[in-house]
């Protein structure tokens, strides 16, 4: 059955919009099943594979990409706004800080110092980043 | 819905109308999804199968015992904790079913419900033991004495090598000869030459393949030291000693098991603790000390657990010791101490009680079979993660299949359980582990 090219344009761009839906689902899934593991490790896990999530995360972020490309769809980058100021990002990174802390608490003093150093640079490195765009 | 993360990409009106109903129906599916998701981990089921005409057959995850005349018990494998279970038990066409039989059920670890055996536990090879005065060694699984303790002195012992045990405690051991020769060794015999340890059999000197190998076996002491010049008497075998056969050994990213002379690696983390192993008893080998095993194949729930390995009943305040399918007692401290290189395996003599039955009834499909429920609330506070199922062999009884299924059902009750277990859990990972 042929679709007019019209239709097969909004078609796609619906797929966009909805993989999108999607990616951000499975984002809030994979970021729950993680802070789930920190605090009762195994008991989640037994149950699905992490392996599979980050797979299908990957597949549904490339869907993603291609459909944008395909459709000439210029990622948004926000770069108007501080997003440092949002509420969103402000929680996102007090929950990260949360889980990284968690994470840390089993490891010595010496692990714990350059795993802190890492965990600093990296997040020097993409403040660094985010604020040049 | 406000909520738009493509704000940026515009639908045509009527297309806006199908991605407002496509984005309803991808949350109700993602609810749905989670729901059944917790559902599932909260009130998990497990099948398990077995098809009588082909044993090989790759989905046959039930396990058969029929070695004995008048039973047969069904094994089946998990560490989770259920509270219900069904029994379908289906037989050949034209043959008699088992409709009537009892079906009796009990938990617990599959080495431990291994035949007790007649004697107890015995000193291991090479042991140095003393009572009253007396010296001896185990050499051979013979007890031998010196014939005095200037023979053990002229040979090289020094008197604290040798560890205090009861009469009672030697008398489970076979009696050799005595010891009368000061100038040639026992089979048995433990030396340290040159930094390496050595065990003499059949007067042949066998290194150890590491400090880490012996002492998972014996102590420190216990190795005559002899200098680089004694290895001029004796032929040293090409034949390396390893870790004692139960050892749990840590290499690169994998856990490993030995098992009669191979490393059998762990599948999972869940795998590990079903069996009631520790963390802190890994060992952490090298690649040569891991490299001397054969691999073999995963050790997965429905392996049992390797010789060597010592079960502590905590009901009764009882030591086991399993070896070539049986379980010996082991009676004394001295020879408990020989065996105890790691935490023992923590489990309940009551688990080996069939604690549970139902009476199969006959259904009406499939066609010539019998079933039956039974809860098993009750085995949850059993340590084990064999599920044994024994009902009686009837006069004609010839079986075509059979299954088992394993559910906790959804109530408050459950629920509350498995909150409880989800606070241990979240507590034991925080340090605060309940008394």
């Amino acid at each position: 059955m042929d679709i007019h090219p019209n239709n097969k344009k909004q078609l796609e761009l619906l797929l966009y919009k909805l993989l999108n839906d999607i990616l951000f689902l499975w984002i809030f899934v994979f970021a729950g099943m993680l802070a789930l593991e920190s605090v009762v490790p195994g008991f989640f896990s037994a149950h699905l594979s992490f392996t599979k999530i980050i797979l299908v995360l990957f597949a549904i972020l490339f869907s993603v990409i291609w459909l944008g490309k395909r459709n000439g769809i210029i990622f948004e980058t926000h770069s108007e706004k501080n997003i440092f100021k949002s509420k969103g990002m402000l929680f996102l990174l007090l929950a990260s800080l949360v889980l990284i802390i968690n994470s840390l608490r089993s490891l010595g003093l010496f692990e714990t110092a350059i795993a802190s150093l890492a965990i600093f640079i990296i997040l020097l490195f993409f403040l660094k980043t985010f604020l040049r765009g | 819905m406000k909520f738009d993360l493509t704000k940026n990409v515009v639908l045509k009106p009527s297309w806006q109308k199908r991605y407002f109903f496509a984005r309803l129906v991808l949350l109700v599916l993602f609810i749905a999804v989670g729901i059944y998701f917790f559902y599932r981990v909260f009130f998990p089921t497990r099948d398990f199968f077995i098809n009588f005409s082909n044993l090989k057959d790759k989905e046959n995850n039930l396990e058969i015992n029929d070695a004995q005349t008048d039973k047969i018990i069904l094994n089946a494998y998990s560490s989770e904790k259920f509270s219900d279970t069904k029994v379908q038990i289906s037989s050949k066409e034209d043959f008699p079913d088992a409709s009537g039989n009892i079906v009796m059920i009990r938990k617990t670890y599959q080495a431990f419900a291994y035949p007790a055996a007649p004697v107890p536990a015995s000193f291991p090879e090479g042991s140095l033991e003393k009572n009253n005065g007396q010296y001896y060694i185990v050499s051979g699984g013979k007890l031998r004495r010196f014939q005095s303790p200037a023979i053990a002195t002229a040979l090289g012992y020094q008197k604290d090598a040798f560890e205090e045990a009861t009469a009672e405690e030697l008398r489970f051991n076979e009696t050799g000869s005595n010891i009368v020769d000061v100038k040639s060794f026992s089979d048995g015999t433990l030396f340290l030459i040159d930094g390496i340890y050595y065990q003499m059999k059949n007067q042949v000197l066998n290194p150890f393949v590491s400090e880490k190998a012996y002492l998972s076996r014996y102590e420190k002491n216990q190795a005559l030291a002899k200098d680089k010049g004694f290895l001029k008497n004796y032929a040293v075998s090409e034949d390396v000693i390893g870790f004692a056969d139960g050892t749990l050994l840590s290499f690169d990213i994998g856990v490993f098991v030995v098992v009669s002379g191979k490393v059998m690696p762990f599948n999972n983390p869940a795998t590990f603790l079903s069996f009631g192993y520790n963390w802190d008893d890994i060992i952490p080998a090298s690649e040569e000390e891991v490299g001397l095993y054969g691999r073999d194949k995963l050790f997965s729930s429905d392996r049992p657990h390797p010789d060597g390995t010592v079960f502590f009943a905590s009901d009764l305040g009882k030591y086991y010791l399993i070896s070539s399918g049986q379980k010996y007692e082991i009676k004394g401290a001295e020879i408990l101490r020989k065996y105890l290189k790691k935490n023992p395996i923590t489990v309940q003599e009551k688990s080996l009680d069939f604690q549970n039955y139902c009476q199969l009834k006959k259904t009406w499909w499939p066609l010539n079979s019998c079933r039956c429920s039974a809860s098993i609330k009750n085995l949850a506070e059993f340590f084990g993660n064999n599920y044994q199922f024994e009902t009686q062999k009837s006069p004609g009884l010839t079986l075509a299949e059979a299954e088992i299924k394993f559910y906790r059902n959804l109530n408050w009750e459950n629920m509350r359980d498995i909150l409880a277990e989800i606070k241990l859990k979240f507590l034991a990972n925080y340090g605060y582990s309940p008394k």
